[in-house]
């Protein structure tokens, strides 16, 4: 089925739109969420509350498209409650993504503008992706927005992990260098 | 910068990558290369329950195939007027079209068959390179349904979607004599044998039909002897050109042996635009059991029809002799498997010939790369064609041979079939032997497209839209 359907179906408060919604878009939400909150439990109910967030933002929201607008509400539902879970359960797989990714943006605490300065940033990675490789884009979203697995990008791609791994090595440095000659970072 | 941080940056990653990272890209892919030669034996052993004792003698010919029944075209030299010369190419064009018709209707009502077989045969050999070949095997069990009777027969039938034997004569004769071809440069022969054990009783008339319609060679020796299997192993070596040689050799039926029945495919034929060794390079092959180093056979913006499917995409190869090499690569996150479990290969080889056939294709210039191998494989074909339906043939208590035999009781105890299929720049070579033997997506968006096989695929050597060769490489 179309997104354009989906939508309508959600306009007629049918709810044959959250099982067309669940059959489109489920397995990824629940990917998405297992990544971030690595427990199935957690990430089940935060699957369904994602449904029902959408049920209740469409009306009046109509986005187009649609499987962005899905992911991100799944991937926010899922880390707000990352967020409201106990500390113990922090430093999950989801965290080494966040951390290598970290690594290599500029730290901008003494920014004073912090909103600007993300926005900013976040316009220069859109462009250097913009300008790599189909194949880099892909792993690179897959990694740090999605939060897969090495394993299972490389599966996905028929890589071996460390062809991956090595991959995912230089698009960070990569856009290390390219942030740095988009004046972003002031090392010492 | 910190985490939290990142994960501010990271929702104001645009929508459009977000969306695309739902289907993983097309590899960067190398550039190309071709196929080399196929040979395939299947044999069927077929043994009785109770020993027959009997002298050793060396082979007897009871009965032997003519010559291809295949009309040559009339030269005019050989006419003194033009009137019976049109007369002769008129009848010459009726039955090469009625050949043709036949064989075509032939793939199509066998297409189920071909395709349910693939898949059981080829997918059952865990990791490693399978490969058989359908029109050998079809043969070969055409065959044993012509010395077999009642259900024994009715179920190799029933397996093929054909009404009755006489059907089954036809268009066994029809095929045999489309696939035959042999200048000595380009060979696509079949040769079909049956060995009966000395004392055996055996019908006659039965043999010389095996003859005619099958054009096979009936022979009666002591089965089970080491002459015997020497005799065999020749036969078999002088119709697969030598190439199963490493298999031939290791002939060793059984003394209570009393039929073998043996069907070859040889089919060797050189590249309609051969590849340039020069072009070659060196690459890695990403295997199932591990990378391997290979050679790549590469072509560069040759012009071909890309076909495409929601699981894989595939270009197709013609050779000098009229018949085409298929590849077909998996999509990302696709299996070999996946491919021969979906009929939809099946229907694209079988109809991309048609006028109406395959509607995913489009005309495109594709960087080509080819990894050159040799692949060989044994496959047992039994336990495959018992879940298929074909079980009485290997029941001791209910097989049925009386068309050939009144001794009982016969049973087939094994159906192997080897092949092996070598490309190279030149072309394709391939052979196939079975051996029965009874004891008693998405369009492309571009005009020019990477194309490089170096990783699991499936191959499909077609003549027409009659697959002789199905295969998977997966690993070099």
């Amino acid at each position: 089925m179309e997104d354009k359907q989906i939508i309508k179906l959600f306009f007629m408060r049918a709810e044959e739109a959250l099982r067309v919604l669940k059959e489109r878009y489920g397995n990824t939400l629940y990917r998405i969420a297992m990544n971030i909150l690595g427990n199935h439990h957690d990430a089940e109910e935060t699957t369904n509350d994602t449904y029902f967030a959408i049920w209740n933002a469409i009306p009046p929201k109509e986005p187009d498209p649609l499987a962005p607008y899905v992911f991100r509400t799944g991937r926010n539902m899922a880390l707000k409650r990352l967020e409201y879970l106990s500390a113990e359960k922090r430093n999950n797989s989801y965290d080494v993504s966040l951390d290598e990714l970290g690594a290599c943006l500029p730290d901008n605490d003494i920014n004073p503008e912090q909103a600007v300065f993300i926005q900013e940033i976040a316009d220069s990675i859109n462009n250097f992706l913009e300008q790599d490789t189909d194949m880099n884009r892909y792993i690179f979203m897959r990694r740090y927005w999605y939060g897969d697995a090495v394993e299972d990008i490389a599966k996905s791609v028929n890589m071996k992990s460390g062809a991956v791994s090595v991959r995912l090595n230089r698009i960070r440095t990569k856009l290390k260098d390219h942030l740095i000659k988009e004046g972003y970072y002031y090392e010492a | 910068m910190k985490r939290k941080h990142v994960l501010e940056v990271l929702d104001k990653i645009d929508d459009r990558y977000v969306t695309e990272t739902e289907k993983a890209p097309k590899k960067m892919r190398k550039r190309p290369y071709w196929i080399g030669a196929v040979a395939a034996v299947l044999a069927v052993v077929i043994c009785i329950s109770s020993f027959l004792n009997t002298p050793v003698i060396t082979a007897n010919a009871i009965a032997l195939p003519g010559d291809a029944r295949i009309m040559e075209h009339p030269d005019i030299d050989d006419y003194k007027d033009r009137e019976s010369y049109l007369v002769d190419v008129g009848k010459w064009d009726a039955e090469t079209g009625h050949r043709r018709t036949t064989r075509e209707n032939a793939a199509i009502s066998l297409l189920p068959f071909f395709t349910e077989a693939s898949s059981e045969f080829l997918t059952s050999q865990n990791n490693e390179n399978a490969l058989w070949s359908p029109i050998n095997a079809y043969i070969g069990l055409a065959m044993l349904a012509e010395i077999t009777d009642g259900d024994s027969r009715k179920e190799i039938l029933d397996l093929f979607g054909i009404e009755d034997i006489e059907s089954l004569r036809s268009q066994v004769s029809a095929i045999w004599e489309s696939v035959y071809e042999d200048d000595g440069n380009e060979i696509s022969t079949l040769a079909n044998s049956l060995w009966l054990k000395d004392g055996l009783n055996y019908n006659q008339d039965a043999m010389n039909n095996l003859a005619y319609h099958y054009y096979a060679s009936v022979y009666q020796c002591d089965l089970g002897s080491d002459s015997a299997n020497k005799a065999i192993g020749n036969w078999l070596n002088k119709n697969t050109g030598g190439m199963l040689k490493n298999n031939t050799d290791k002939i060793n039926l059984s003394p209570d042996t009393v039929l073998a029945l043996y069907s070859t495919l040889f089919f060797q034929a050189k590249w309609g635009d051969e590849f340039d060794s020069k072009n070659n390079t060196d690459g890695i092959f990403y295997g199932v059991n591990g990378d391997t180093n290979v050679t790549y056979m590469n072509k560069k913006l040759c012009p071909m029809n890309y076909y495409w499917h929601d699981d894989f995409s595939a270009i197709c190869l013609s050779l000098k002799n009229g018949s085409t090499m298929w590849f077909i690569l998996p999509d990302e996150g696709k299996t070999t498997a996946d491919i021969l479990n979906n009929e939809a290969y099946g229907e694209m080889v079988s109809s991309s010939n048609k006028e109406d056939g395959w509607k995913n294709k489009k005309d495109m210039k594709v960087n080509l790369s080819v990894p050159k191998f040799d692949v060989s494989s044994t496959v047992n074909l039994k336990d495959g064609l018992n879940k298929m339906g074909v079980t009485k043939v290997f029941d001791m208590e209910n097989s049925d041979f009386t068309a050939i035999t009144s001794d009982t009781p016969v049973y087939i105890s094994a159906v192997n079939q080897s092949a092996r299929v070598e490309i190279d720049e030149k072309g394709v070579k391939a052979a196939a032997y079975i051996e029965l033997p009874g004891a008693g997506a998405a369009q492309p968006p571009e005009e020019i497209i990477d194309f490089v096989l170096d990783r699991p695929f499936v191959f499909v050597i077609s003549k027409g839209n009659l697959p002789l060769f199905t295969g998977v490489v997966n690993n070099i």
